[in-house]
């Protein structure tokens, strides 16, 4: 099976099969047009927004998707539902903020939908259903409607958004 | 202001003069010949050509890129607000619209920003509609708003109207329904039939353990509300109106337990109405529109010939008296200046209007939608829709998120009103569906088999 290599934003170099890592409509991209689909040796494909962890990380839900069916059409005809979060994906998420961060920026950046869309259903998660002061809390955000009285106007001018 | 039309059925052989036939015969005679022929289905061989699909292009979204671009800062460690707005974005793409315009404006300045900008609630509306919205361009167009509701539309009716109540009160008519009107935010309705009854239902018991549906019909006499059949319903506060083919329109105050308080004798039957504080009008058969205060008497202040056919369905407001007649044309006169402003003229002819501005949609005889717009007081015909209703269209609702149209054709359809509108729901029935009418939750029809239909949609 051919095999390709990525370079990580610190020079590390992965080695990775060719098929897994076309889920990455971007790296396939970078494949067709510098040529480097035929067998031979090949210098490695650097991903400069993509450090070592990261990668690793994408390189792993890849390997494990690599037989999913390929991402329906883009026409939305149902609901954005975000309780279909496959277990091992959920599992695959439970890290800390930053690392999530990363995966969906790195998602985005190689245009991994599957991965995209998991990532963006979790941080969606950790946002529904909460008050501003929780998700403040959640993300570890500062409140910077200054002081305590333009608070309270910002709140003012929501509640009557509200009422209408 | 007599018109000579240019257009006219030559097949038809009947008069287009004044005189009165109706005073000899039946109501009731009359008004079955008259509707069985104005609602017949439109001959073979429709000569209608597909409006070509010349939609004004929607800013592609490379070109509407959110400005909040430039507002957030570059973080050094990943945060929430290290993200990209693209990628915040397709996040609020999962959240509950109204969380998302709410809740996280409240969270710090950025992602106010990102979210109180109209562009982010147009891109995120077009996306989910997938089609050129809304059907008429306006300056201020509220994009929130228009959000919010076309995403409780969809998903009140997602997965084919899986989540719908469906209610058939059969118990209260004995003939055909032909108006309904929804008061209160939905949870009373009336109906009216060709039982000649105007009966009052209370939509609040629909599924309790009581289940009475039905509170009462409206009048005292012992056999029926009016003297022939019941056309037209409107309402204006707590005060109700209803028209019918025995040429009278008896005023009824619902805050009085709905006890009539007014009638006025009109000229002949009452097509359509129209109530407003101020004045009330009635469409007739006998080709007229005419106002009345309904706070004097009711006293009659004007009635005008505007059209040389009866007048099926009728709008109004602070400004304008739009009256479409089986004559094919579309008359608007403008109340201030107490004169016509337009007279347009049409292919077929209208029965049933919806108007939210500057969008007024209609329904005609061959089964198609037409929707005009109202650009600085003068209504033009913006396009026309073949939603699939291949007979005529006999009732419609349209608001800025939802568009319901019922049809002979035994079908009520649920749409959302892009270009070209996007049918979401069909519910078939035995016969008929007369008039629509959505309010709050409820969705109400009339239908020829004498029941009243009712869909109960989740809050």
């Amino acid at each position: 099976m051919p095999s390709i290599k990525l370079q990580s934003s610190g020079g590390e170099i992965f080695e990775v099969d060719v098929e897994i890592v076309k889920q990455s409509v971007t790296i396939k991209t970078i494949l067709e047009d510098l040529g480097m689909n035929d067998e031979g040796d090949h210098d490695p494909v650097p991903l400069p927004n993509v450090n070592a962890a990261i990668l690793k990380k994408v390189i792993q839900w890849c390997t494990h998707h690599e037989d999913d069916p390929p991402p329906p059409k883009v026409y939305e005809n149902k609901e954005k539902r975000t309780d279909d979060i496959p277990v091992w994906d959920q599992e695959f998420l439970k890290v800390d903020q930053g690392t999530l961060f990363e995966l969906n920026l790195a998602a985005n950046y190689l245009d991994i939908k599957g991965l995209l869309d998991v990532t963006c259903k979790t941080v969606a998660n950790m946002v529904n259903r909460k008050t501003p002061e929780e998700i403040h809390k959640t993300f570890n955000l500062k409140n910077d409607f200054t002081g305590p009285g333009r608070e309270a106007q910002v709140q003012q001018e929501n509640q009557r958004c509200e009422e209408k | 202001m007599e018109l000579p039309l240019g257009r006219c059925d030559d097949s038809r052989t009947w008069d287009n003069d004044d005189s009165d036939p109706e005073s000899e015969t039946d109501p009731d005679a009359q008004a079955k010949a008259y509707v069985a022929r104005v609602l017949s289905p439109p001959k073979s061989g429709l000569a209608f050509s597909r409006p070509s699909q010349l939609s004004t292009p929607a800013a592609s979204p490379s070109a509407s890129e959110p400005r909040a671009a430039s507002k957030v800062s570059a973080v050094s460690e990943p945060g929430l607000l290290s993200l990209p707005p693209e990628l915040l974005l397709e996040i609020c793409s999962y959240l509950d619209a109204r969380l998302v315009l709410h809740v996280l404006s409240r969270v710090c300045h950025a992602l106010r920003d990102l979210v109180s900008d109209h562009v982010t609630w147009r891109l995120r509306a077009l996306r989910r509609v997938r089609a050129p919205y809304p059907v008429v361009e306006e300056k201020n167009f509220d994009w929130p708003a228009a959000c919010i509701a076309l995403e409780q539309h969809l998903s009140r009716w997602a997965e084919d109207g899986r989540w719908v109540e469906y209610f058939c009160l059969a118990d209260g008519h004995v003939a055909s329904v032909d108006s309904v009107l929804l008061l209160q935010g939905g949870s009373l309705c009336l109906s009216g039939s060709r039982d000649r009854n105007v009966n009052l239902w209370d939509l609040r018991q629909l599924g309790t353990e009581s289940n009475q549906v039905l509170v009462k019909t409206l009048g005292t006499k012992r056999n029926s509300t009016h003297e022939g059949w019941v056309w037209s319903l409107a309402a204006q506060d707590h005060r109700v109106c209803s028209g019918s083919w025995d040429s009278t329109v008896k005023l009824w105050d619902m805050a009085a337990d709905g006890q009539q308080f007014g009638e006025i004798k009109a000229s002949s039957a009452v097509l359509c109405l129209s109530y407003l504080p101020d004045i009330l009008v009635t469409g007739t058969y006998d080709k007229k529109v005419t106002i009345y205060d309904p706070r004097a008497g009711p006293a009659l202040l004007k009635h005008q010939q505007l059209h040389s056919r009866p007048v099926l369905t009728l709008l109004a407001d602070d400004r304008h008296i739009i009256s479409g007649s089986e004559d094919h044309t579309l008359v608007v006169v403008d109340r201030r200046a107490n004169s016509v402003l337009q007279r347009l003229q049409l292919d077929s002819y209208l029965l049933c209007m919806s108007y939210q501005e500057p969008q007024l949609w209609a329904g005609d005889n061959q089964g198609l939608l037409h929707v005009f717009a109202n650009r600085n007081g003068c209504f033009q015909l913006i396009r026309s829709f073949d939603v699939g209703h291949s007979f005529p269209i006999t009732g419609i609702q349209y608001s800025v998120g939802a568009l319901y149209t019922t049809s002979t054709d035994k079908t009520i359809r649920v749409h959302v009103p892009t270009d070209p509108p996007r049918t979401i729901c069909t519910r078939r029935h035995d016969n008929g569906l007369n008039r629509v009418c959505a309010e709050g939750n409820l969705v109400v029809a009339g239908s020829g088999d004498l029941s009243l239909e009712v869909w109960r949609l989740q809050a």
